[in-house]
Formats: C-alpha cells, structure tokens, sequence
C-alpha cells in the first residue's frame, strides 16, 4: 500500500521535520520503496517461531542502588550549543509568556 | 451514583448522567540513583544538570543497567495494590522527539510491564488496578516569560518512576481523590515513594468520560499537568461538567488531551492523542530481560511493611472508632506517631486507651500541628511526653482545658509534669476548696444565683464564673453537681 501524503505529513510532523514541497515527490518514492523491501518479510512464515527481541542471550543484568558521581557529571554546558544559567536553551515549547 | 456538578456561578445541578474516572498516577520511586545510571535520583532543589552522565543524556556508546532497588520498589507496590507480577518482564523504547527526552525515546514498559490486573477496596468499593510499570522521568523545562525559548534540566531525567494505570471504575470527584489518598499511604506506608505532590514525586492524569447509566463507555478526555489531589478533583468536576453540558446540546465529545489551568480554574485543550503506533514501541536492544519468580516474590512479601488497610483493621480491633482509624492510617507520618503513642501507653498506669489516644491525635494534635503549619514533624514529637500529658488528664490530675492549654509546649519538647507543677495546674479536687469557690462565685452574683434559681437552664452562667474563679483547674462536672447542690436544683434539670 503506497504512503499517502498525509502519511507522510504524519511522520513528518512525529519527527518535527519540515518538509520542502520540493523534495515531496523523491521522499515519497524513497519511503515506498524502503517500506516494500520491509513488506518482504511479512511474506516469511513465522507462526509457532518465539519473537527473539535481543540478539543477545542475557537476561537479569542488574546494578546495586548507588549514587556515584559518574565520568562525565556536570559536563552537559560544554556539550549544549547554548546555555543559560546551567540550563539548555533550547527553541520555545509553549505558547504565549507563561 | 449521579453526578453532581458544584455550585458555582451556574448554580448546583443535577444531571441523570455519571462520570467515569480512570487514573494513570506515576510516583517517583524511593531510590538513592536513577533507573539505569548511578546520577543521584534525590536532585529536588539542586542547581540545574547536574545530576546527568553519558547514559541518561544518551550520548553515542553508553549502556543503560538497571537499578535493582528501582525494580524490587516497583514489584513491591505492584504486589500490594494486588496485581499478578510477570514472571519475565522487559523494557521498551517510547519515541518522541521533545527537548525534555535528550534520547529521543523514554524507556518504559509496554508489553510486559511488572504487574497487572490488581484491585484497591476504598469505601467498600473496588477499584481495578490494570497495570503498575516501570519507566524513566523526563527532564524539566522551564519557560522564561516573554522569552524565544525554553530551558531544559535534565537532573530528573531518568529518574525512576512507577507508572499505575487504574481501570475506568472511579465514579465520582471524591472517589478519586480518596484513591488518590489511598495510594499515597500505600507507596508511604513501604517506603516506595515519598508521594509528594508538591515535590513532583507524585503526579496524576485523569481519564474523563460521561454516560447516562447503563450506557457504553463515552468518548474519555485526558486531563494532564494535576499536581494535587485538589486539582484532581477540581479538574474533574469541570470537565465532567463540561462533557454534560455537550451531551445535553446533542454535541460530540472530541477525544483530546487538556491541560489543567491552576489559576483560571479550567481545563485547555493541548493536543489530539497520539495513537500507541506512533511512539514506535521497541524492545530496548540494551536492556536484557529480567525474572521475577515465586522465590523473589516471597523475598519481597517478607520483606513487605504493615499496609495502611492492616493497620487500620488492627487500630479498630484496639477499639478505635473506623472513622478515626481511616483518617489516621491515610496519613502516614500520623499513623507512626500513633503506633508510637500505643507504645508509649504501655508503659503507664492508668494506661489511657488507644480510643482516647485517637481522638488526642486526629483532634487537639492534628489541629495543633495545622498551626504550625507543616513545621512540626510527627518524628519530632515525644511519644511519651504527649501520652503522659493525656494520661494526666484520664487521672484526673489536671482539667482538660488545662492539657489543652499545655500541648502546645509538650509537641515543643517540654515535659508534662514539670509544667503542671510550675504552672500550678494540678487539679482542684479538694472538695472544701471547690466549696468555698463555688459559695463565694454564689455571694459576689446574688442575682445570676437567683436567675438560675428561675430558669436552671442558665446554670452554665455560673459554672463558667467558677471556672474562671480557678483559673481552670477545676473540674466542670464537679463544679456542676455543687451548684445544683448549694441552688438545691434537680440535677437532671439543669
């Protein structure tokens, strides 16, 4: 089943892109395309087959309850590309002043 | 039960319609780290990013690992409100993209979250409990005013949370709350969480939809940003109302998200919900499967605190009216105090009951510390002195008006039996010293005397005039009985 434009609206809005009208038509065909190499495996018969959602064979890996001050604590100021009083600036999330 | 909207500028109504209430509450759990890094968990209060490493800032090449603590906290509630633990749970990544999630995805639970299908009886009723999972806190944004942009913290960012989902079974604003307050003592009483509100460490959405009896479910409205119980209640009384209000016009209910406006009173719409696929759910890659089986089970039941509901069913038993036993239990801190008090009881002769212990402790103490205005802590308080100074009142050594006029003191610290020697305050129980107090009260108002001689109903005129006259050390049914015999009254009558 072909993606439909407002689809690809759909994602576009999930992933908080903005998409050219330009480069519409080539994301499309790329998207479709992409997603029939995945439809692929729809064809495979997997009934009676466990699901396997790691590749490895580990299971109750747990930590004890400690506060450590990790590598790289209080770094995130140099990591950020704008700060503000120890706070990342990042675009508004809200409307209005409040 | 039909809802009954408040009064208000429209005036109270009543509609043939009811609500359905479910709740999704998260608590944050108890923990000294956060769920899969070792960044201290406690950061309410401290200077911003401060609190973040590799793992919980998701940067290239760090590993999650999960803290131990967090899981046994979460399994320990689960079990509690009553849910089936699953025997082989795991993590999933939730996707989104907001400038509080700096991976671009929360760990959560989705398809196998620690427990399910649980129940929590409040009033005789039962309310189900669909599911209690782990998952990870988001950072906290803050938007400067008349500003471009939004400042992000990310010292809360994954933090543990435990996420409770009840079944749409709530059936009234007050039944909410009341499960709200319930919950609370459950995740106090195990030192699951703090549930605080005010704290953040305790938040609640609400799911709102309204139908005439008998009908199928309506169209729900969730109701985000409830930071208190009040809210919870408040918001749902209001958009209840609203709902009828639609229905009533013959309108749809739109299926969206509001938010809840503290100040204005009112609920906004936020957004339209995003459906379960578009968080594109996947089974964390990094995060290996965990197993909770009979043995880890058992370990957590032994290990498990006295619930609020066992505690209440064993303060009744001592002989505490249910009413009193309720309201003590829901509030945690009190509750310890009074299992501190029954101790203290035991080591007094006359031992005061836990009947009057519990009227004390949810009367004169819980309006002394209202006063106080959150600045006396229950912990703080002398178990011993507060039972020896009700204790000195059961033995008649000092009024009940003096033992009110000396708690303020005691929950200070200071000792019963020193105040009441230094303050005089012991109690007139000499019966020719009443005599003579009450025969010189009856000379200096020859008129009141005569009154209550015409109408014995004013008797109380002249007790309180005794009263004073002995600075309240006496007592006010002995003072009485000498009255009606020096006025020669019926005692029955006055």
């Amino acid at each position: 089943m072909p993606l439909t434009d407002a689809d690809l609206d759909h994602l576009a809005d999930l992933a908080r892109l903005e998409l050219p009208a330009e480069d519409r038509a080539g994301l499309r065909r790329d998207l479709d395309r992409l997603l029939g190499y995945v439809a692929l495996l729809q064809e495979v018969d997997v009934d009676g087959v466990v699901p396997m959602q790691r590749p490895m064979h580990l299971a109750d890996v747990l930590r004890d309850d400690e506060a450590v001050r990790p590598v790289g604590s209080g770094d995130l100021e140099a990591l950020a590309p704008a700060t503000s009083e120890g706070r990342v600036v990042v675009p508004r999330t809200v409307d209005g002043s409040g | 039960m039909t809802l009954r909207a408040p009064s208000g500028p429209h005036g109270a109504r009543r509609t043939p319609f009811e609500s359905v209430i479910g709740l999704e509450v998260h608590l944050a759990l108890k923990t000294r780290s956060k769920l899969f890094c070792g960044c201290s968990a406690e950061t309410f209060g401290d200077a911003p990013n401060v609190h973040v490493c590799p793992v919980c800032l998701g940067l290239p090449g760090s590993l999650p690992v999960v803290n131990r603590a967090a899981v046994d906290l979460a399994a320990t509630f689960a079990l509690a409100l009553g849910c089936r633990i699953t025997p082989q749970t795991q993590f999933h990544r939730k996707h989104y993209f907001y400038p509080d999630a700096p991976k671009n995805y929360q760990i959560s639970q989705f398809d196998r979250p620690v427990g399910e299908a649980g129940v929590v009886e409040i009033g005789g009723r039962r309310i189900g409990i669909t599911r209690c999972h782990l998952e990870e806190d988001a950072g906290r944004l803050v938007h400067p005013p008349y500003a471009d942009h939004s400042l992000v913290d990310l010292n809360r960012a994954g933090a543990p949370l435990l996420e409770m989902v009840s079944e749409p079974d709530i059936r009234s604003p007050e039944e909410a709350r009341l499960f709200l307050e319930h919950l609370r003592a459950i995740a106090q009483s195990l030192g699951v969480s703090d549930a605080a509100p005010e704290q953040g460490k305790m938040r609640a959405d609400v799911n709102v939809s309204v139908r005439l009896p008998g009908e199928p479910l309506g169209t729900k409205v969730e109701i985000k940003n409830l930071n208190s119980f009040k809210s919870v209640q408040a918001a749902i009384t209001l958009e209840a109302r609203r709902q009828v209000l639609l229905r009533e016009a013959g309108a749809p209910v739109e299926q969206e998200t509001r938010g809840w406006n503290e100040g204005g009173q009112k609920t906004y719409v936020l957004r339209t919900k995003e459906g379960s696929a578009d968080y594109r759910y996947l089974a964390d890659p990094d995060l290996p499967p965990l197993h909770l089986d009979e043995v880890a089970i058992a370990r957590l039941r032994g290990a498990m605190r006295e619930l609020p509901e066992a505690k209440r069913e064993r303060y009744v038993a001592l002989g505490v009216r249910a009413a009193e036993a309720e309201l003590i239990v829901l509030d945690v801190p009190q509750a310890t105090m009074f299992d501190a008090l029954l101790e203290a009881a035991g080591a007094i002769e006359p031992r005061p009951t836990p009947h009057t212990l519990a009227t004390w402790l949810t009367g004169e103490v819980a309006h002394a510390r209202k006063g106080a205005e959150g600045t006396l802590a229950p912990e703080d308080i002398d178990a011993t002195a507060l039972v020896a100074l009700i204790a000195a009142v059961e033995a008649r050594t000092i009024t009940l008006t003096s033992a009110k006029e000396l708690l303020g003191d005691v929950l200070a610290g200071a000792d019963p039996a020193t105040l009441i020697e230094a303050r005089g305050l012991r109690q007139i129980g000499d019966a020719d010293a009443l005599g003579a107090m009450v025969d010189g009260v009856l000379a200096d108002h020859p008129e009141v005397a005569a009154d209550v001689r015409e109408n014995p109903k004013a008797l109380n005129a002249l007790v309180g005039r005794v009263m004073r006259a002995s600075g309240g050390q006496a007592r006010a049914d002995a003072v009485r009985a000498l009255l009606q015999e020096r006025l020669r009254l019926d005692p029955d009558g006055g």
